[in-house]
């Protein structure tokens, strides 16, 4: 795919994304399935509040997660899921059509892991440094104003920005910043958080014995404020 | 209305016009949407609640059985805010459940549902065995389950059930949805939105839970049922236990004058439910200051213990074994059933009447007699069955019921009567194919007090002589025989009975055809309104369209009367067809019924009999002919509307019924034909304010003219009726005022006019959450005008105060 049409592309999305029709047309896209620590929702047009499990989300919310916590949302129509970890900011947008909810997550900052349904009617993620385009698939994503981190699951994901593009598959982490091409690399390191809902950051390390013995260690960490 | 006219048929004729009237004029009925199935061997939670009620409730009661047992038994209902709600028993849920609500109100009234013979045509709940038809817990499904996952394991108790009603696939109609937690019905505490559906389940126990959903497409198409199946593993907090017993009581005292008669009477009663370890326990029961022993008995009491494969009832009882033998008759004694695998012994013994002694008085030097005596009558019934699997029952009848001749000193015949049958319960294709069958065979003595008959005595009866294999003295434990005993011949099968039905559930239809056959010497004494010397069949069907908006019931019964001819009167064929539709388009267009019915009746008379009666060298004139069609048809549309922000009911009805004698133009003079016409129309509008008022208005009128319109009938009725409610509705009041007017003539030109103004004034204060106290007061007016009346103008006086709790 030439440059030109990423370009077209990815103009064309973010008009989409700061577009309010697509923040005002779908109500009920999405439900809170699950909410650990403190997490708090605003509609378009209205005021912060505690975020409960079981609240309806419709196109528009935001979405604030605060330290320790962890958010389960799943997608109405075709129960696309997506977690969402601490300290993270997402904007959900959805449009109802014959086939499912086209949708749209905006994320400024932030850790989530995203389930999509291969059969809906599609799913872009846009974050400061460039847009991923979902095929149905499992993958991670690691948001901040520098750079947006992509790791591959399973299924596929492009990733592509106004430099380029690459396809994310499983075992390959994607990279995108701002005015940089992607690049894709092998995945190295991985924590699979979303498996065990598990909050917090730690690290798990093997040690052998002399025996033979196999011990695993869980370190807990916190990233540096 | 004047009281000697009270027994006038033309006035009955009007007033049962005038009920239909008052009936469909309002709009309180039981609200329930029925479960579309449930999960055997799981606790079904059933609810329902009230719509427009013009009195607070006194109880709610659920009676409900599985296709395997005989008996409807009893759950009392709770209250949780305006909806009432029980849980029936997850050993109950087997097989087709059957159920209907009644709930009694404190203005004395009752509702059923369903509305019509509850207990005949109860409702019916498809339960889903998930180990028979395949279905596992884990089966896959149409519906898009949000939450939670299958088997998913949950460390908190509380837990979000989600289900997606809007998918690529399709939509879900969102009034089809029925969510069942651990086989109990939450659909009224899920949140439904055309979109998606949700309930939050809270404090869940530790331990393994089933989600299970059923909803149909908007096109129609009903989706395979969900079954999820999740795991609590640390619950944050133990559920509130439920209590062991629950229940309710109450008492009331009476203060009444009518018709200058003074009367002052007290009453209570409780009913309690529960269990009691393995056992359910129920009982009740109802005293009466009427309870006097010159009567039958007023008080009611009863206690039963039942467990898996056993129950025992004690106190005042109501088997039904087979619909002609024992059909629901009181009996003060033990009742009780045991299964041992296939086999089922119900027996019932105790006192279906008292003994009742005649009352004579003296007159100068006349005795006469003031009320008739009733001797003691004991019952002893057996009935053993057999089940066939699951899906077939076979049972035997025996019943004796005896008139104890020595219980009181002066009295009539005293009876002694022995019936038994068998009876049949069949149901094939998942309980869409229901057969019923029972036949019955009486013995019955109408005069015991000669005693049992010898052998020999028989022969002296009969010319020629007839001899009996037996002899009857021998088996008079069983049954006295003597000449009073009908039948001692089986010639012609007289004292038979038998009737079938087979109920058909294909298509959101239920089709049902039933044959009877009555012979005319055929007599229980457990079941004496049963009409005798009557055979006839039915034919009825009853759907639904356009997604359950649309109800259609029909219908054919044809029964021939003295069909036997064995009292010399004539044949007298009926015919009874009807139709009705009703619409319930949704709370934008008016629900619209219509009725149809046509009656035919006639004899094969056509002629005139005239008899010369030699005594008083006169002719006599019968005229016996009878020949007559009735029809029938009601209309009642009934809108709902918002005006000023206030909410309005209104509804319209009107009925008209015409009645054609074929022979009135034949008719001699001085006798009355059949022919009748009688309109009635009704108003009434309901509003319920913003604030906890609510007011209805009504108007009713009814014009009746019979006897060839000689006869004739008006009556007008208006109606206020309030109801404020206060202290946030921990008390309410309310008051109605109603002015009735008749007038008119009757056959032989008596004329009449009269008038009554009911006024009733009431209230109700909850003291606690569970102990309410009511008063209320009525004062009737009666005014009789142009009419010969021995007290013209009189007032009836009502006083009532009553308290209820439950616990």
């Amino acid at each position: 795919m030439s440059i030109k049409i990423h370009r077209f592309i990815y103009g064309f999305l973010i008009f989409l994304a700061l577009s309010p029709v697509w923040a005002q047309n779908a109500r009920e896209i999405a439900l809170v399935i699950k909410v650990t620590g403190a997490a708090e929702v605003k509609s378009a047009d209205g005021q912060w509040m505690s975020l409960v499990q079981g609240r309806r989300l419709n196109s528009g919310d935001f979405i604030k997660t605060g330290e320790a916590s962890l958010v389960a949302i799943v997608f109405t129509d075709d129960k696309s899921m997506i977690k969402i970890r601490s300290l993270s900011q997402i904007q959900l947008q959805g449009d109802r059509k014959k086939e499912g909810i086209a949708k749209r997550l905006l994320i400024t900052i932030g850790q989530v892991w995203l389930k999509i349904n291969p059969k809906g009617a599609g799913f872009r993620m846009v974050t400061p440094s460039g847009v991923a385009a979902v095929r149905g698939t499992e993958f991670y994503a690691y948001i901040d104003a520098a750079q947006t981190i992509i790791i591959g699951m399973e299924g596929q994901v492009e990733l592509f920005n106004r430099e380029g593009s690459v396809m994310v598959t499983a075992g390959k982490t994607g990279t995108i910043a701002p005015n940089v091409p992607p690049t894709l690399t092998d995945t190295f390191e991985l924590n699979d958080w979303a498996k065990t809902d598990d909050t917090d950051q730690s690290l798990e390390v093997e040690f052998q014995g002399d025996d033979g013995n196999k011990k695993q260690v869980k370190i807990r960490y916190q990233e540096g404020k | 209305m004047p009281r000697s006219l009270a027994g006038c048929r033309l006035t009955l004729i009007c007033m049962s016009l005038w009920l239909t009237a008052e009936g469909v004029s309002s709009a309180e009925q039981i609200v329930h949407i029925p479960p579309d199935s449930a999960c055997a061997g799981e606790e079904l939670r059933m609810t329902c609640a009230l719509s427009n009620p013009l009195a607070r409730v006194r109880s709610a009661r659920l009676y409900y059985k599985n296709s395997l047992e005989e008996n409807f038994q009893l759950l009392l209902l709770q209250p949780e805010g305006e909806i009432w709600t029980g849980l029936i028993p997850a050993e109950r849920v087997a097989g087709r459940l059957f159920y209907y609500f009644a709930v009694a109100l404190e203005n004395g009234g009752e509702l059923f549902w369903p509305e019509v013979t509850p207990e005949l045509t109860p409702a019916q709940v498809r339960i889903v065995d998930t180990s028979a038809i395949g279905v596992t817990k884990d089966s896959p499904t149409e519906l898009v389950i949000l939450s939670p996952e299958v088997h998913q394991v949950f460390t908190s108790g509380n837990v979000l059930l989600a289900l997606s009603l809007s998918t690529a696939a399709g939509d879900i109609e969102p009034t089809s949805v029925a969510i069942h937690l651990d086989g109990r019905d939450v659909t009224p505490q899920a949140a439904i939105s055309d979109f998606v559906a949700t309930m939050q389940a809270e404090n869940l126990p530790a331990g393994a839970h089933t989600f299970t959903v059923a909803a149909m497409e908007k096109g129609g198409r009903r989706l395979t049922l969900a079954v999820i199946p999740f795991t609590v593993v640390k619950p944050e907090a133990r559920p509130r236990p439920r209590p062991q017993f629950t229940g309710r009581a109450f008492a009331e005292a009476r203060f009444e004058t009518v018709y200058q008669q003074p009367e002052s009477f007290a009453m209570s009663g409780a009913e309690f439910s529960g269990r009691w370890g393995a056992l359910d326990v129920t009982g009740s029961f109802f005293l009466t200051s009427l309870e006097k022993k010159i009567s039958q008995p007023r008080d009611r009491f009863s206690l039963s213990v039942a467990g898996e494969a056993f129950s025992l009832q004690a106190g005042d009882v109501y088997p039904r074994y087979n619909e002609l033998i024992l059909r629901g008759k009181r009996v003060r004694g033990l009742s009780g059933r045991y299964r041992f695998h296939a086999l089922q012994l119900q027996a019932v013994m105790g006192q279906t009447y008292r003994a009742v002694e005649t009352v004579s008085a003296f007159v100068g030097a006349s005795v006469f007699q003031k009320s008739a005596g009733v001797y003691e009558q004991q019952l002893t019934a057996i009935r053993p069955s057999f089940f066939l699997g699951r899906h077939a029952q076979f049972g035997m009848t025996l019943a004796k019921m005896k008139d104890d001749a020595r219980s009181i000193d002066n009295g009539g015949p005293a009876k002694d009567n022995l019936v038994f049958g068998p009876d049949l319960r069949l149901t094939l294709d998942r309980g869409r194919i229901e057969v019923e069958a029972q036949g019955a065979w009486s013995l019955l003595t109408r005069d015991t007090r000669p005693g049992a008959y010898t052998n020999e005595d028989i022969k002296g009866i009969f010319r020629p002589p007839v001899t009996l294999p037996f002899n009857p003295s021998a088996w008079s434990s069983l049954l006295i025989i003597n000449d009073s005993t009908t039948p001692l011949s089986l010639h012609g099968w007289s004292s038979l009975a038998a009737r079938a039905e087979v109920k058909l559930r294909y298509y959101r239809h239920l089709a049902q055809f039933g044959i009877k056959r009555i012979g005319s010497q055929y007599q229980s004494l457990a079941n004496s309104w049963l009409r005798q010397d009557v055979r006839g069949f039915f034919v009825r069907d009853r759907f639904r369209l356009l997604k359950n908006q649309l109800f259609v019931n029909a219908g054919w019964e044809r029964n021939a009367d003295s069909y036997s001819r064995s009292d010399n009167k004539p044949t007298l064929m009926m015919n009874t067809a009807d139709a009705s539709l009703s619409w319930y388009p949704g709370k934008k267009l008016p629900h619209v019924s219509v009725g149809i019915k046509q009656y035919d009746r006639g004899n094969d008379i056509t002629a005139i009999q005239i008899d010369s009666l030699t005594v008083i060298a006169a002719l006599d004139t019968v005229d016996n002919r009878d020949r007559a069609v009735q029809r029938d048809f009601s209309l009642q549309v009934g809108q709902q509307i918002s005006f000023l922000n206030v909410d309005h009911y209104l509804t319209v009805s009107y009925i008209l019924a015409v009645k054609n004698d074929r022979f009135s133009g034949t008719r001699l003079a001085g006798i009355v034909t059949q022919d009748l016409s009688a309109h009635a129309a009704m108003l009434s509008w309901t509003t319920s304010f913003a604030f906890p008022l609510r007011l209805t208005c009504s108007y009713a009128n009814n014009n009746t003219v019979s006897a060839g319109g000689l006869a004739d009938f008006r009556y007008e009725s208006m109606a206020v009726l309030g109801e404020y409610d206060v202290l946030d509705d921990r008390a309410s009041f309310y008051g109605d005022l109603r002015l009735i007017s008749t007038r008119g003539k009757t056959w032989v030109d008596e004329r009449f006019n009269a008038q009554r103004r009911h006024m009733r004034f009431g209230g109700n204060y909850r003291l606690t959450r569970l102990m309410s106290l009511s008063l209320e007061m009525q004062w009737l007016l009666y005014s009789a005008f142009d009419y010969v009346s021995p007290v013209p103008r009189y007032t009836d006086h009502f006083y009532r105060i009553r308290c209820d709790a439950s616990f």
